[in-house]
């Protein structure tokens, strides 16, 4: 859902569900993994849970904000970046993971990776949205 | 680190062995096998001799947990597996399903045997795309293989891409 829920989606959905739109919008904020709205090209996310916040996660987020000029939860005004703040991502043992689209980076741990990675990023061609990372595989 | 003897992850840098003719080559499936010729109640005393227990912090016998399980009943039970990982500081299954997802589908299918089970939900974490793929991977590789019947035990990974619940902040 790189696109968001644009207005009529949502309109969309209360008549094929028969569910007032608050209603939807209530259950799709719950869930993390839906964008309610538009986000960058490369969509980062940076665990900021218990063990990752023992080792600076929140000194990278505030290095990132500062670099990018966006707070967490924002787009920069190219389209480019979306910096979210990520519950556990489930990469305990090699703090701190950044998840960018669908694909993650480990043991990140000092700001000059993180620029390392930002420059990277800046540089890539395509997105890297899930979507683009599950390919064709499918249950038989 | 300590020498301690690997159990799980024996053949973890073994090349290929996230693929089925590896994993077969180095003794997998060697105990489904030995499952399908066992009644279930021998495969819990089974398990109970050998005293595995369960991974998470708890470590909960895992014969305890399957004897728990209604044998006589007319409802069929669904063997359903968390590998959400939501809680902080155990990443542990990510790993295994990485590296070793047959370890994983082999078992699933003995712990089908043992609690007569003909269905097993797979739930993976919308973050973890490479171990859905392998996992993924590995059940399409067994279903080609015959060892899952499609009328008898049906396993499917659900991924978790279209609903996932935060994890609420723990």
């Amino acid at each position: 859902m790189v696109d968001g829920f644009p207005e009529r989606r949502w309109r969309r959905w209360q008549t094929i569900f028969r569910c007032p739109v608050p209603r939807s919008r209530g259950v799709a904020s719950y869930y993390t993994m839906y964008n309610k709205e538009k986000v960058g090209k490369h969509h980062i996310e940076v665990c900021h849970n218990v063990s990752c916040m023992v080792f600076g996660a929140d000194d990278l987020i505030h290095h990132i904000e500062h670099r990018l000029g966006i707070a967490a939860g924002e787009t920069t005004a190219d389209g480019l970046f979306t910096l979210n703040r990520a519950e556990c991502l489930g990469a305990c043992c090699n703090p701190v993971p950044i998840q960018v689209g669908g694909t993650y980076y480990e043991d990140i741990k000092t700001t000059a990776q993180v620029d390392a990675l930002l420059d990277e990023l800046r540089n890539k061609p395509g997105d890297t949205t899930p979507q683009a990372l599950i390919g064709d595989l499918k249950a038989i | 680190m300590s020498e301690q003897p690997q159990l799980l992850y024996k053949n973890r840098y073994v090349p290929g062995i996230k693929y089925l003719d590896t994993y077969v080559a180095h003794g997998g499936y060697d105990s489904f096998k030995k499952a399908l010729a066992m009644e279930p109640d021998a495969i819990i005393n089974e398990v109970k001799v050998s005293g595995l227990r369960g991974r998470g912090g708890a470590g909960f016998p895992t014969h305890i947990k399957w004897s728990a399980v209604p044998k006589n009943r007319d409802v069929e039970h669904y063997l359903v597996i968390n590998a959400d990982e939501g809680e902080p500081g155990t990443a542990k299954d990510r790993d295994l399903m990485n590296f070793l997802p047959h370890l994983l589908v082999e078992g699933c299918l003995c712990s089908m045997m043992a609690l007569r089970s003909s269905k097993c939900y797979i739930y993976i974490r919308g973050e973890y795309i490479a171990p859905w793929k392998a996992v993924q991977h590995a059940i399409n590789e067994a279903y080609k293989a015959g060892l899952l019947r499609q009328e008898r035990s049906r396993i499917g990974a659900g991924f978790r891409y279209l609903y996932t619940p935060r994890s609420r902040g723990v």
